[in-house]
């Protein structure tokens, strides 16, 4: 388009210096080539820098044609002497006739060599040669050339070359015109990196950012916004983010719009994969040249992981707060057996060294429990895994609980079938894992303050489901129940109903050793009622 | 007669060790295992004491404390309010104890525990 541009105005430029004479033509060409000098620095590949050159091509291949006109117009000379670029005409030899002062500052006086020599020191002809391919149709070329300058820099040079015609339109040389554009070529690098650096940094940086116009629509987004909601472009973020469609209460998006200020506030999002996502959002404005704000950017980060490590961490410290609880009782309990032995041994008193005997046997064993579920919890045990009979496992739970369970007035019961295919278990955590669930309970039926219940019962439960190929494993009891709100927390927090023997880590427990064998545990619970654990093994043939 | 002390926990260790202590130091003992089965005794004994565990099953430690405060003939018997959960002295109302209460932490050492009942006794 410019060389089109540049084209037409030449035709009527000489058109012009055709029909005016010879006074005109130099004052257009002064006058184009101010205003196309002023223009050539910053966006010197404009239409009207383009066209300011071609004047100036033009006006400078007239005054070499018409030698007369130097002669009988020096300040025209002093033109072509004087013009800030590297102003040359060559013959069809390429040999240099004719170079102004600019040209022979920076490469020297090189008037009769081969102008590839002088700008670029080879001996060749430079490929895609401008000057012959004007010499070959007369028409206008431009082109891009790294050179040589005389204290041996190199310069990016753009190069326009222009025929020089006789009176009979014959081509008798070729003028070429060369500009430095070496600093505006690094600024337009250093531009074009700077660009690039900070579209790369808006693509990959580890949050979602998406500018929204004054009705929230999204009118820009970056890549990891679109990796996790999808192309939002023309949608409305509230669409986009919450599947809404109206504004969000509380948008601080539109307080940012309202007041120009940075708003901030954390909420929950939908990815585009439908999972939800905790997000901390900031909200800034974005002014046009008025002043106005007439877009904001909102930036969020996804911390969900913060806030699931946030979670794991108070459960960490309530777990520890129960821990240091139970521990207390456990040493409580030690120091009362030692209490009553030495009492009894003080006495002589066999009965009393026996019951305080006992005490500290429980207690130990009650520091073994709370041991081994920490190392479950913390993982520190790993799995031992061997194909076995669950049945005789679930049999010793059964047979463990028997004797407490009468004394805490509860009837326990076992319903196992009497053929259980071997499967994949580790034994020991599979034993670790009914205990709890009995312990629960247990606790349960011991600790339901409702005075109209009868009797107190616990079903064990374990079969193989042929069909799926798994085993079951169930425990059920008509205790204190477990509150619907607690829903499936009770796996993740710790969760006690003050057991007078459970650590307190129990389902926890529980869930992660299921997760190990690779099964999955549920329960059904009604406040008051009681409650069904079932824990589910897929069958694993091999070891 | 010895004075009689009513332990009320529902941890038999506990109680176990209660029972020591206090009988080695000359007191009559009494054990219920949870705030029903103590409010089922004071039918028919009145302690000198009370030890009292906060979280039981059945009834709670406040709610048997409460109806202990109701109770006419009850209502001035000294209690040594013991648990295992820190800050439980924070489950009573203090300008409503009415007689003389006081708390104390598990694990609980048995001179301190008889120097705190000696104070209650008036001994």
């Amino acid at each position: 388009m410019a060389l089109i541009g540049y084209r037409m105005l030449a035709s009527t430029y000489f058109w012009v210096v055709g029909s005016l004479g010879r006074l005109i033509p130099i004052v257009i060409l002064l006058t184009a080539t101010v205003v196309g000098l002023t223009h050539i620095i910053p966006p010197f590949w404009s239409g009207l820098t383009i066209a300011s050159l071609g004047l100036l091509i033009g006006g400078a291949a007239y005054i070499a044609r018409r030698s007369d006109i130097a002669r009988e117009y020096p300040a025209v000379d002093r033109f072509f002497q004087r013009v800030p670029c590297y102003l040359s005409i060559q013959d069809k030899d390429l040999n240099i006739i004719r170079a102004n002062e600019l040209f022979r500052r920076d490469f020297g006086n090189r008037l009769g060599e081969k102008c590839h020599k002088v700008y670029k020191g080879s001996d060749d002809v430079c490929p895609n040669c401008p000057v012959i391919k004007t010499f070959a149709d007369g028409k206008t070329y431009s082109t891009e050339e790294t050179v040589i300058t005389r204290d041996g820099q190199p310069a990016q040079m753009i190069v326009y070359t222009t025929p020089v015609l006789d009176e009979k339109q014959h081509i008798t040389g070729v003028m070429e015109m060369s500009t430095n554009i070496t600093e505006i070529k690094k600024l337009q690098e250093q531009l074009e990196a700077g660009h690039k650096e900070y579209q790369e940094l808006f693509e990959r940086v580890p949050c979602y950012i998406s500018i929204q116009d004054r009705d929230l629509r999204i009118i820009k987004c970056n890549q990891r916004f679109e990796q996790e909601f999808g192309d939002p472009r023309g949608k409305y973020c509230y669409e986009v983010f919450k599947n809404r469609d109206c504004i969000c209460p509380d948008c601080h998006a539109l307080k940012t719009l309202e007041d120009g200020a940075i708003h901030s506030r954390e909420t929950t999002v939908i990815r585009k994969d439908g999972s939800p996502a905790r997000l901390v959002a900031y909200s800034s404005p974005i002014f046009n040249d008025a002043g106005e704000i007439e877009a904001v950017m909102e930036m969020s980060t996804d911390i969900s992981e913060v806030k699931r490590l946030e979670r794991e961490l108070a459960d960490m410290g309530r777990t520890i707060a129960v821990m240091a609880h139970r521990i207390k009782n456990i040493l409580m309990g030690l120091e009362g057996g030692i209490f009553v032995v030495n009492a009894g041994i003080e006495d002589g008193d066999d009965a009393m060294i026996k019951k305080g005997w006992g005490m500290i046997e429980r207690n130990v064993q009650n520091v073994s429990r709370i041991v081994k579920d920490l190392l479950f919890c913390s993982r520190e045990r790993e799995m031992n895994f061997e194909q076995c009979d669950p049945a005789p496992i679930v049999h010793s739970v059964y047979d463990l609980f028997k004797g407490r369970a009468r004394k805490g007035n509860t009837c326990l019961d076992l319903e196992i079938e009497k053929s259980l295919p071997d499967g994949r278990f580790d034994p020991e955590a599979l034993h670790s894992l009914l205990t709890n669930l009995v312990t629960n309970a247990l606790d349960a039926c011991v600790n339901d303050a409702s005075e109209n219940r009868d009797c107190y019962g616990i079903v064990v439960r374990g079969w193989y489901d042929s069909d799926d190929r798994q085993h079951i494993f169930e425990v059920e009891d008509n205790g204190t129940g477990i509150p619907g709100h607690v829903g499936d927390s009770v796996f993740d927090d710790f969760f006690s109903t003050k057991g007078r023997e459970g650590t307190g880590l129990g389902l926890l427990v529980a869930h992660k050793i299921v997760e190990e064998h690779g099964g999955r545990i549920t329960f059904r619970s009604r406040d008051g009622q009681g409650t069904v654990f079932r824990v589910i093994f897929p069958l694993h043939e091999s070891a | 007669m010895p004075k009689k002390i009513m332990i009320i926990d529902d941890e038999e260790d506990m109680r176990i060790y209660l029972e020591t202590v206090f009988q080695k130091a000359g007191y009559a003992t009494e054990t219920a295992i949870n705030g029903e089965d103590a409010l089922a005794r004071l039918d028919d004994i009145t302690p000198d004491l009370i030890t009292l565990d906060i979280l039981m099953p059945q009834k709670s430690g406040l709610k048997f404390f409460q109806m202990l405060r109701n109770g006419t003939t009850t209502a001035n018997v000294p209690v040594v309010v013991v648990s295992g959960v820190s800050g439980h002295s924070d489950f009573f109302d203090k300008d409503a104890l009415g007689g003389p209460t006081v708390f104390m932490d598990k694990p609980i050492e048995p001179n301190l525990l008889l120097a705190r009942a000696k104070e209650l006794l008036g001994e």
